[in-house]
């Protein structure tokens, strides 16, 4: 799972935008399935999933089939029986969850690949165990 | 929507406050392959639609946003993001650069330039939430400072980025500066302009991507390029750790630090806001800019003093020498607390700074009596420096003066003070005497926007590269070194790309992010582009020239012709402008009154019809 040392963090976003281009070929942050949340003049944080083993979130989810456990172990969402309706991310012990049009955003490590991890310039995201 | 043009948002986004008309159109592609983007479309626009002799301050003028096509992407250092208008402080061309997070934010809501136009009835702000654009009543938020301006809108519009003025703004103040998430358009009173308009900020969310024509081209230079500047010693060396002050005691020791309104070499507690003080006393953390890796920005904390408990983004190197070394003030404190008060009441800090200097000396040669200013104005007086900042931002006793500007304050105030009003056509100098590097009086004299650092900054060349360095005294190849970065750094401001990421990059590097972001075969070589860098500093030239500029308006302050320099390192230098301009014209193709000839309007492919024989 992805780690998040808040302390190294310098706010650049290089993660969204990372994120976004080898998700959707694109380079658009508000749609990166990690989202950093500014607090000036101080560095902000960043929000995402750390696919966790207390899973929350699927307890939290009114909806039977909205979140499951996917073949690789992680939370993901079913798009068209999700609600909207946010309750896992308020239930997110770690903060609050990546929001795009509505929808939850559940990181996925780009499946091991950590591109954030990668190009994040002061080591603030790092590969914790799996 | 059809397919997007690699690299830019693939927008125009148009606004008529007079008539409450908002139209959003597809991006021209000649506009794009001609001009790039940024300062690039702001000249071209300004130049065609802006006729000469409006004023700055009524409803003809327009003030522009514009996006490079690599702001907000992968690129290091894409943050920036130019603001464009007819200066009310100088009456000419202005570009204001700014990073942070605004601009990338623009260009994913599609935009990548927004033109206002008009002047609303009512106090205005605008919304854009990707092609959703309305103008909302902004009465409530009126007289508001940027920070709870900023606090507000976020509040109400969740995930936005906001520009925004201030009360001076509002008043219309010629040094009022646009303010945006934590950063500045600060220079030449853009923020003026927007209060005239009464459009009190822009609001913005981008959900929109920008596409990429090459992906794993355009990767693999983004890599490179952020391996280039960890190995740099510039942009990974001292850099990160001081901020922009880590050039402090280079150019403080090259006697080029400018000491009370350039005419001192020393004041008591110099030490105590150098670079090392500053690191060790206010630094609290690093905060980054959109996807740079540098990290030259820093929050700070007054953690002792009357200003304990003062805090803000900076202090940076400029706002530590206005209000440090050009007011002769060591007091620490109250220079975060200056720089601070500045960013609530939306001032530029470097002009700020420099016309209190300057009224100190005027103070000091009792040129204004005690009595008109209301307190000791000396030069050192830390809390003069505070309550004069919040008089000019509110038009308050002497501060309405000091406001309008240095150049306007030494015309009323008379007793030969216009010869130590240290600007370039009506815009105050930064943080540098060329006395010790006469190559930036060259620099200041040309600039398009009046006295800046920014157009050429051959103090690298000057005092601070290790390797290569020019004599920073003489004429000596000045006028070839100014002309060759007035050029690239008219690219630099049309691309979105930091200055800063160019002290670590080599021009073809940034060549290549560019060519592998957008594949247009007009950018696909460093020749090409410094062809239109060319270009666009003579469009700007031209839009002054067409305002009645010429040699005589390419003047530095009397203090740095007559003056020998107070510096021991500087030698009594003084600068030798007259023959670093003749040498200058005719390297650009200039004629002797410092107008492009219709030879070299002709090779550039300008229509500029104003100007042919």
């Amino acid at each position: 799972m992805l780690k998040y040392d808040k302390e190294l963090c310098t706010g650049c976003r290089l993660c969204e935008v990372i994120c976004s281009f080898n998700r959707f070929q694109i380079i658009a942050p508000r749609q990166s399935f990690i989202q950093y949340v500014d607090n000036w003049p101080q560095v902000g944080f960043i929000d995402f999933c750390r696919q966790c083993k207390g899973q929350k979130c699927i307890e939290a989810c009114p909806q039977e089939d909205a979140l499951f456990v996917n073949e690789h172990s992680m939370v993901e969402l079913n798009h068209a029986a999700c609600t909207k309706c946010l309750e896992c991310s308020e239930l997110c012990p770690f903060g609050e969850l990546p929001v795009n049009g509505g929808y939850p955003l559940f990181c996925d490590t780009c499946l091991g690949e950590y591109s954030c991890v990668k190009w994040c310039p002061t080591r603030a995201l790092s590969r914790g165990d799996e | 929507m059809g397919e997007k043009i690699p690299g830019y948002g693939g927008y125009i986004l148009e606004v008529d406050l007079s008539e409450g008309n908002i139209n959003r159109q597809p991006l021209d592609e000649e506009l794009i392959k001609e001009y790039i983007g940024g300062k690039g479309f702001a000249s071209k626009i300004l130049y065609d639609e802006l006729p000469s002799g409006i004023e700055p301050l009524s409803s003809d003028n327009m003030i522009l946003f514009a996006n490079g096509p690599l702001t907000g992407t992968l690129a290091p250092t894409s943050a920036r993001s130019v603001l464009s208008t007819k200066s009310p402080l100088t009456g000419i061309w202005l570009d204001s650069n700014c990073g942070g997070s605004f601009g990338p934010e623009l260009k994913f809501a599609g935009i990548d330039l927004l033109k206002i136009k008009g002047k609303a009835k009512t106090p205005k702000y605008l919304l854009i939430e990707d092609s959703d654009i309305t103008l909302i009543d902004a009465d409530d938020i009126w007289g508001f400072d940027t920070f709870k301006t900023k606090e507000f809108l976020h509040q109400r519009h969740p995930g936005t980025k906001v520009a925004c003025i201030g009360p001076s703004g509002e008043k219309m103040i010629p040094l009022a500066c646009v303010q945006a998430e934590g950063r500045s358009y600060g220079r030449g009173g853009g923020g003026a302009v927007l209060g005239s308009k009464n459009l009190k900020a822009i609001v913005v969310k981008g959900n929109e991507g920008i596409s990429v024509y090459d992906h794993n081209a355009f990767v693999n230079s983004c890599r490179e390029a952020f391996g280039e500047l960890m190995l740099s010693s510039d942009s990974n060396g001292s850099r990160p750790i001081y901020g922009t002050s880590c050039i402090y005691s280079f150019i403080q020791e090259a006697g080029v630090l400018p000491i009370q309104n350039f005419k001192g070499s020393a004041f008591p507690g110099m030490e105590r806001i150098n670079e090392h003080s500053l690191l060790e006393n206010l630094y609290e953390g690093n905060r980054a800019c959109f996807a740079c890796p540098i990290i030259c920005s820093k929050h700070s904390l007054v953690k002792g003093g009357k200003y304990k408990g003062v805090i803000g983004e900076g202090p940076e190197y400029e706002n530590v020498w206005s209000f440090g070394p050009q007011c002769g003030n060591s007091n620490l404190g109250s220079i975060l607390k200056a720089e601070y008060l500045c960013d609530y009441y939306g001032l530029d800090a470097i002009s700020t700074g420099n016309v209190i200097g300057f009224l100190m000396e005027c103070y000091e040669k009792k040129l204004i009596p005690e009595t008109e200013i209301g307190f000791n104005a000396s030069f050192g007086n830390d809390e003069a420096i505070i309550k004069l900042v919040q008089m000019i931002s509110k038009k308050e006793g002497i501060g309405e003066l000091l406001g309008k500007g240095v150049a306007k304050a030494a015309k009323e105030i008379k007793g030969g003070s216009e010869q130590f009003a240290m600007h370039v056509k009506g815009l105050e100098l930064p943080a540098y005497d060329p006395r010790g590097a006469v190559g930036m009086g060259l620099a200041y004299a040309t600039s398009d926007r009046g006295a800046c650092h920014l157009r050429a900054y051959t103090v690298s060349s000057e005092i601070l590269d290790s390797t290569a360095r020019l004599d920073p005294l003489t004429a000596e190849y000045k006028a070839e070194l100014v002309k060759i970065e007035q050029d690239w750094f008219s690219i630099l401001d049309s691309i979105g790309i930091c200055i800063f990421a160019n002290f670590g990059l080599n021009q073809n590097q940034l060549t290549k992010l560019l060519h592998t972001l957008t594949g247009i075969k007009e950018f696909s070589s460093l020749v090409k582009l410094l062809t239109i860098g060319e270009k666009i500093y003579n469009l700007t030239r031209l839009f002054n020239c067409r305002e009645g500029l010429k040699r005589d308006s390419d003047m530095l302050p009397y203090r740095l012709i007559e003056e020998e320099s107070p510096h021991i390192s500087a030698r009594n230098n003084t600068v030798p402008l007259d023959e670093m301009l003749n040498e200058y014209y005719f390297i650009r193709g200039w004629n002797k009154e410092g107008i492009p000839t219709s030879e070299k309007i002709n090779e550039l492919g300008l229509k500029c019809h104003e100007f042919e024989n």
